[in-house]
């Protein structure tokens, strides 16, 4: 380069390839932040965009009652899944699909060509629409196993069960409580896809095949949940009444022998309940217990050493309290009586006599400590915010602790009450109620066992063994005669509660209820019937709860190979003689046609209404043929 | 008068020759791994795009070898006539009965089966050629600023005008910068260069705005994450490709991305493929291969015994190494999409055969060389 720029324009070559190495070099600096650098998040990304999952279901674990028999399982059904990617003619695809499964062409054509990784075409069919699907080889068209739930007994404790929704997953009662134990862990299937969804040839394929759940193993007993339901069900039909329960516990243990309610819902057709329905009321909602809670008002009274069972009280027929008059239920009241009778006569003003002597910290002590006002810590879902309603010490008052004496002004869930008299039952050390005695894997070995809780000593064991007494004696001889088992001894009480209404005050609708245990000398079964709102001639809880009682627990007992050891008194006696049947606590008709099977009169000789309060000569004596058995009536005591 | 003198051959400058053989080589490995999925998708044969690149790889080596041979002088008597027939060329493919259109833009003319040309292609170095022989015929007179700058640019302006008409924008861009190199190169001043500036960017700016397609890709370089399944979806694939790469790759044949994630996989996007199975380290390899063909490229016209042998050699590596560059700045996602292909990798007929006919040329003029 001959000419005066020749210098110049060397220079300019040179500078020219600086400049292009300058962008080379930042390009370099530039992959290496991209590749190097950012080499983990780019690459994530790009895996996520790839990666296809499709879950297996694991398969949910079996609920087995104490017995190990099952009530429910899980059967797994095969669901049929599309990949809209891997199908190659929609059209015929669609047409053979929607022939074998009976769905119309339109909507499944529509789901095969939907912009999603996989679609589901039909949840849970039935084996041999699979295979004849699976016969059909259609690429694209793949398989997953649903669990699905069955019940081998039938709807039984469905309440207590609870339901399961379309994912395996609990969603009520104890599925939802032991939802971690019954699931399982969910299978995965992943590969890496294409952007139009095919698999990638040599791509990563991963598969963690579902573990399946592990079994739960309750404390209830079918055969006495079957019993339980049966009689709460005659009871509820019976009384004409919006509904009812019957919960039955070990009061040594906790366990749950039996919680049946009616209506009770099926468990198959649950989608079809509102949530209302499928409610477990008698663990959750609250209710003012009327006069069974004067078990705890009685054990308190006596614990507490505030009055000894021996003292008396005279009932004039009402006390005053405030200035207030609590009446009796029976007009003139029930005059002289000692402890056990104005236990058996279910007397209010003697009750609210009794709580006023012990003074508002004393009752409340022994309220708390029975566990008013507090969970009961059973394992159901709920239980935490189901404490009942216990009024506030400060602003209780006089009249308010009186009436307490006599369950009303007290809200507490029916398992609350059934606890407080299993604690009775069990020498006074309260037991924490349960319904799952243990988790086991599929060959019924024990993962996890959930031994019995003792909570606290509420009353000492003389105390319990006192009171004890006393209900014995109301089931032998007061309100509570209905609930008599021949060959056992059966200590309870009777309840009739007023229910508050819309307004706030007392309507006339009434709980029913009867809750005690037998045998009496050794508790082996606690139990409390609840009937709301009943609709006949009489809301008394001693005609309406207690036969419900006395039918369920008698039937338990003898399933539970309990051996008789009270002698059972005999029909018969000498020619011409017969023994008196028990009348009391019978409606009027009823208890004449029994004394007529028996061969003897009856004559109302006292009294106006239509229970049989009391019978002369008394139940069991033996007598001539003929005898008329004078009676007195009176109208729902309590 | 040295340029009177006829210099000794001194043989072709072989690590030209070595770097453009290596590069054309990882192309061919390359567009077959990357094009296979596509290929095998769409046409039942995965070595669909191979074979035809493996043709064309071997029509290049033979112009390569070709022009190695020509004395590059030829080119400068014919300068008017390349020229004239580039631009009629240019002017051809404009016209619909002529001119196949793909991908929105007018750019090929099919000669019958997969044989087609890219005018722009030939108009690259038609360019190159007109405007060494320009200005090694006015000589000093570059540093005024009618011949130095004006007229040079005017006769670029035609086919460049034409090309934005198909449109293709980026081979323009391309263009216009290489001739604006090798102005400065011939010794036009810097202040005369520096007023093509606001123009030129003025020019772009409204290109951009009134296309609204450029507009939206231009958006898209800015932030991809924008609109990532459409226009934000070529620069955010290519990003995934490359970041997967890491610094070895996931091996030859091993890219997840080129399984329809990734459009364009064999052609402007073949390097973020490369990327992800070679890695950062399979990158910078390319990169150092075209740095070295930079570096002997501009030491033969360094060397070259003529003005003209000089720009042309200066401009035809200039012209390679830019559209590499370019290309690299679009899958790293640093300057906007351009669509253009990367010299001697990306599959492509034209562009390939006319790549190594340059080379040939640059090889021409380094056997020129003297010291």
């Amino acid at each position: 380069m001959p000419d005066h720029t020749a210098v110049v324009v060397r220079k300019r070559i040179v500078f020219v390839l600086f400049a292009l190495s300058l962008v080379m070099f930042a390009l370099v600096c530039r992959l290496f932040y991209l590749q190097v650098i950012r080499n983990e998040w780019l690459r994530q990304m790009a895996l996520d965009q790839r990666y296809a999952t499709l879950y297996e279901d694991s398969r949910r674990g079996p609920i087995y009652d104490v017995r190990f028999r099952k009530l429910a399982v899980s059967m797994s059904a095969e669901s049929i899944v599309a990949i809209p990617a891997q199908i190659s003619d929609a059209r015929d695809t669609a047409a053979k699909l929607s022939e074998v499964l009976d769905m119309d062409y339109q909507s499944v054509y529509a789901k095969l060509t939907q912009p999603l990784a996989s679609v589901y075409i039909k949840r849970r069919v039935d084996q041999e629409t699979a295979q004849a699907v699976k016969e059909l080889r259609l690429p694209g068209i793949v398989f997953t196993e649903k669990g699905e739930r069955f019940y081998p007994s039938g709807s039984i404790a469905s309440h207590v069960l609870g339901i399961v929704g379309t994912d395996n997953q609990g969603l009520e009662g104890l599925e939802l409580e032991y939802d971690e134990y019954l699931s399982g862990k969910r299978g995965r299937r992943r590969s890496e896809v294409d952007a139009r969804g095919r698999d990638i040839p040599l791509g990563e394929k991963e598969y963690i095949p579902p573990e399946d759940g592990y079994g739960i193993v309750l404390t209830i007993d079918e055969r006495i949940q079957m019993i339980a339901e049966r009689e709460i069900e005659r009871a509820v039909v019976e009384a004409n009444a919006a509904r009812g329960t019957i919960i039955m516990m070990n009061p040594k243990t906790g366990g749950i022998l039996a919680l049946a309610t009616y209506p009770s819902f099926d468990l198959t057709d649950w989608r079809n309940t509102t949530a209302e329905q499928r409610r477990m009321w008698p663990l959750l909602d609250a209710y003012e217990p009327g006069s069974t809670f004067k078990i705890v008002t009685a054990a308190a009274v006596l614990d507490s050493g505030t009055r000894s069972v021996y003292s008396t009280f005279d009932d004039i027929g009402y006390v005053l309290v405030d200035g207030h008059r609590l009446r009796c239920w029976r007009a003139g009241g029930h005059g002289h009586q000692t402890f056990v009778e104005t236990m058996e006569n279910s007397c209010n003003p003697a009750f609210a006599t009794y709580a006023r002597e012990m003074g508002v910290d004393v009752f409340y002590r022994y309220i708390r400590a029975f566990g008013f006002g507090l969970p009961t810590g059973i394992d159901f879902p709920g239980d935490s915010t189901a404490k009942g309603m216990l009024q506030s010490e400060k602003t209780v008052g006089a009249v308010g602790i009186a009436t307490i004496g006599f369950g009303q002004g007290i809200a507490v869930t029916p398992l609350q009450l059934l606890q407080a008299i299993a604690t009775v039952a069990n020498g006074g050390t309260m037991m924490k109620p349960r319904l799952v005695e243990a988790v086991v894997d599929e060959r019924l070995q024990i993962v996890e066992k959930f031994p019995p809780v003792s909570v606290r000593q509420v009353i000492s064991p003389s105390t319990a063994q006192i009171l004890n007494e006393v209900l014995v004696s109301v089931v032998e001889n007061g309100s509570g005669t209905r609930a008599q088992i021949p060959g056992y001894l059966v200590a309870g009480k009777t309840g009739t509660a007023q229910k508050v209404d819309h307004r706030g005050g007392y309507g006339d609708k009434r709980v029913a209820s009867f809750g005690g245990y037998a045998p009496a000398d050794d508790p082996v079964v606690a139990a409390l019937v609840i009937i709301d709102e009943p609709n006949t001639y009489t809301t008394y809880g001693g005609v309406l709860a207690a036969p419900a009682f006395q039918a369920a627990v008698s039937d338990a007992l003898r399933l539970l190979g309990v051996p008789p050891n009270r002698p059972v008194a005999e029909t018969v006696a000498k020619p011409n003689q017969v023994y008196v049947p028990d009348v009391r606590n019978y409606p009027v008709v009823e208890a004449a046609e029994k004394a007529k099977e028996a061969g003897l009169g009856l004559r109302i000789v006292g009294g106006q209404g239509n229970i049989v309060l009391s019978q002369n000569p008394v139940p069991g004596a033996a007598v001539q043929l003929n005898t008329v058995v004078n009676v007195v009536v009176g109208d729902d005591p309590e | 008068m040295r340029r009177l003198v006829q210099t000794r051959d001194k043989g072709p400058d072989l690590l030209i020759f070595a770097s453009a053989l290596a590069l054309l080589t990882i192309g061919l490995v390359m567009v077959f791994s990357a094009s296979s999925p596509m290929a095998f998708h769409e046409f039942g044969d995965s070595t669909y795009f191979v074979k035809r690149q493996l043709f064309w790889a071997l029509l290049g080596t033979v112009a390569m070898i070709a022009t190695m041979n020509i004395d590059y002088h030829l080119y400068r008597r014919f300068a008017v006539a390349v020229y004239a027939v580039a631009v009629g060329l240019l002017g051809l493919v404009l016209i619909p009965a002529v001119g196949t259109v793909a991908g929105g833009a007018r750019r090929w003319i099919v000669l019958g089966g997969f044989v087609r040309i890219q005018p722009s292609e030939v108009a690259k170095v038609a360019i190159i050629i007109v405007l060494a022989a320009y200005m090694s015929s006015i000589g000093p007179r570059m540093q005024r600023f009618l011949t130095g700058v004006v007229i040079p640019i005017a006769l670029v302006a035609v086919p460049l005008a034409l090309i934005v008409a198909e449109p293709d924008l980026g081979t323009a861009v391309a263009i216009l910068a290489v001739c604006v190199i090798m102005l400065f190169l011939g010794g036009a001043r810097l202040t005369h260069l520096l007023l093509l500036v606001p123009p030129a960017v003025a020019g772009l700016v409204l290109l951009i705005v009134t296309e609204e397609y450029r507009f939206r890709r231009y958006m898209a370089f800015i932030d991809p994450w924008q609109d990532p399944l459409d226009t934000g979806w070529h620069v955010i694939q290519s990003l995934l490709a490359l970041g997967s790469g890491g610094l070895f790759g996931l091996g030859l044949g091993m890219s997840r991305q080129k399984y329809h994630y990734l459009p364009e996989t064999h052609t402007d996007f073949i390097y973020s493929i490369l990327g992800e199975e070679l890695g950062f380290v399979g990158c910078a390899a390319v990169i150092a291969l075209f740095f070295v063909f930079a570096w002997r490229g501009m030491r033969a016209a360094l060397r070259a015994p003529d003005r003209f042998g000089g720009l042309l050699c200066a401009g035809l590596t200039c012209m390679i190494v830019f559209q590499a560059l370019m290309n690299i700045g679009v899958v790293t996602s640093s300057i906007p999409i351009t669509g253009i292909s990367l010299p001697f990798i990306s599959a492509g007929g034209s562009s390939l055969t006319v790549a190594m006919a340059s080379v040939g040329v640059i090889l021409n003029v380094s056997r020129r060389a003297i010291e």
